[in-house]
């Protein structure tokens, strides 16, 4: 099952995404990045049917592009958060994506990052931190108690890290590794790749 | 009702008419030129002269088809807009089928398909407008297409459409050479122009586009300064004269 953490910090944004890919009981792929890059700087990242987030984010990259290629600008986290919605919610009654995503972006106008949550059934939500699949269960209590607004970059990556060890400890299904992502000014930079192990109970290994 | 005639149709002697026509609705469009170097395409047009209270911001004849494709065009304007969207959504929509970006000649020949399909329908007329479009193919080699309102296209080294394409196209001929640098071709280009343009290096818009970069708009100061060596350079020859 994916588990996607996101939150917002001072000018950037983190998101983190499993890299697990799987089928049933079977894992196909564990270097799956299920953060895609909608433009210079904007994420979605996927969860759900393989299949329907592929699909899906391909549409949606497409269409900020053919914006962007018309108007000879880009567009706004918030609309680009809008626009996808409503292709979710236009969907659901007849063709459902089932897809759950977490769209992150920094705005050049603003100066600022943003974060928002948008589920299969069409719902979309602008948020401070959040998750998506069964992560959300363990790491929204931790959020709510340690995300605080304005952190700095080595605070914001310690949170993720507190939550991700959170998922790797908690789920029952072994989801060691995860891709942490930031988006800030300078757009989209791999942070880490982090293999948790729990055995080495408050160690992290990084892998590079 | 009235759809069930086609505009377009064959003359006794084996014309369509209204294509010719469509050409010449070209030829009184503003002259676009294209230039081809050994590593850099340069497209220059002439500019619409703007009224006093226009906004000469908005009358854009150089547009960005995708991120490594662009295109000018002579004609109706209004024409050509029509053309250029269909041009971007088919660019991203081959993007979003095959994961690649689009082949210049790939999206060349969808617009000719489009052209030659408005000379073959009923109750459409042709496009009023011939393009000129840019783009590196995928070995990295510099290429400039020419498409009309027939629907024909082709590939050229140097090609100029519109009202001065006569006068433009022999000083090409003559002056082109294989293989020019980057300084070469933008000075072919303007030169070609500054003949034929009234009013000199203000009306005059040049793009530059190199391999894996994206468009650049040649600035004023710029195209002044290489209009300004080209008039001395004359000076001095009809001096030596």
């Amino acid at each position: 099952m994916d588990s996607l953490v996101g939150f917002v910090g001072k000018n950037y944004v983190l998101i983190a995404g499993d890299t697990n890919a799987g089928r049933s009981i079977m894992r196909l792929k564990d270097d799956f990045d299920k953060l895609v890059p909608i433009d210079s700087h904007k994420i979605l990242a996927k969860s759900g049917e393989i299949g329907d987030g592929n699909q899906f984010c391909n549409l949606i990259i497409r269409n900020v592009s053919l914006y962007r290629i018309r108007n000879e600008t880009e567009l706004t986290t918030k609309s680009v958060a809008h626009y996808t919605r409503r292709q979710l919610a236009t969907a659901i009654r007849k063709n459902p994506y089932s897809v759950n995503l977490l769209l992150g972006g920094y705005d050049k106008k603003d100066q600022k990052g943003s974060l928002y949550y948008l589920d299969y059934l069409g719902s979309s939500k602008k948020i401070n931190y959040g998750a998506q699949g069964y992560a959300a269960l363990f790491v929204g209590s931790i959020l709510d108690r340690f995300w605080k607004e304005d952190l700095d970059f080595e605070d914001g990556l310690e949170l993720m890290k507190k939550c991700l060890r959170e998922v790797e400890k908690r789920l029952i299904i072994g989801t060691r590794c995860f891709l942490i992502k930031m988006i800030n000014s300078d757009g989209i930079s791999v942070v880490e790749k982090v293999m948790i192990n729990s055995k080495n109970k408050n160690e992290i290994e990084e892998e590079n | 009702m009235s759809y069930d005639r086609a505009i377009t149709v064959f003359s006794p002697d084996g014309h369509l008419i209204q294509v010719e026509y469509a050409l010449e609705a070209v030829k009184k469009g503003t002259t676009a030129v294209g230039v081809k170097g050994k590593e850099v395409l340069v497209l220059g047009v002439e500019k619409k002269s703007t009224a006093k209270l226009q906004d000469p911001r908005t009358v854009r004849k150089i547009v960005q088809i995708d991120d490594h494709i662009c295109m000018t065009f002579a004609g109706l304007t209004a024409d050509s807009r029509i053309l250029i969207n269909k041009a971007r959504f088919e660019c991203q929509s081959y993007k979003y089928y095959y994961e690649d970006p689009i082949g210049v000649e790939y999206i060349t020949r969808y617009i000719a398909k489009t052209q030659q399909k408005y000379t073959q329908s009923v109750g459409v007329r042709p496009f009023g407008v011939s393009t000129l479009i840019v783009g590196y193919d995928s070995k990295g080699f510099p290429k400039l297409y020419q498409t009309d309102p027939s629907g024909n296209f082709s590939s050229w080294k140097a090609s100029c459409i519109g009202r001065s394409e006569k006068p433009v196209k022999e000083f090409l001929e003559k002056n082109y050479i294989d293989e020019m640098d980057e300084e070469q071709t933008v000075r072919l280009t303007i030169q070609s122009l500054v003949e034929v343009v009234e009013s000199g290096e203000k009306n005059i818009d040049i793009a530059i586009m190199r391999k894996n970069k994206p468009i650049e708009f040649l600035g004023r100061t710029r195209i002044a300064e290489i209009v300004k060596e080209f008039e001395e350079e004359k000076k001095r020859k009809e001096e030596e004269d």
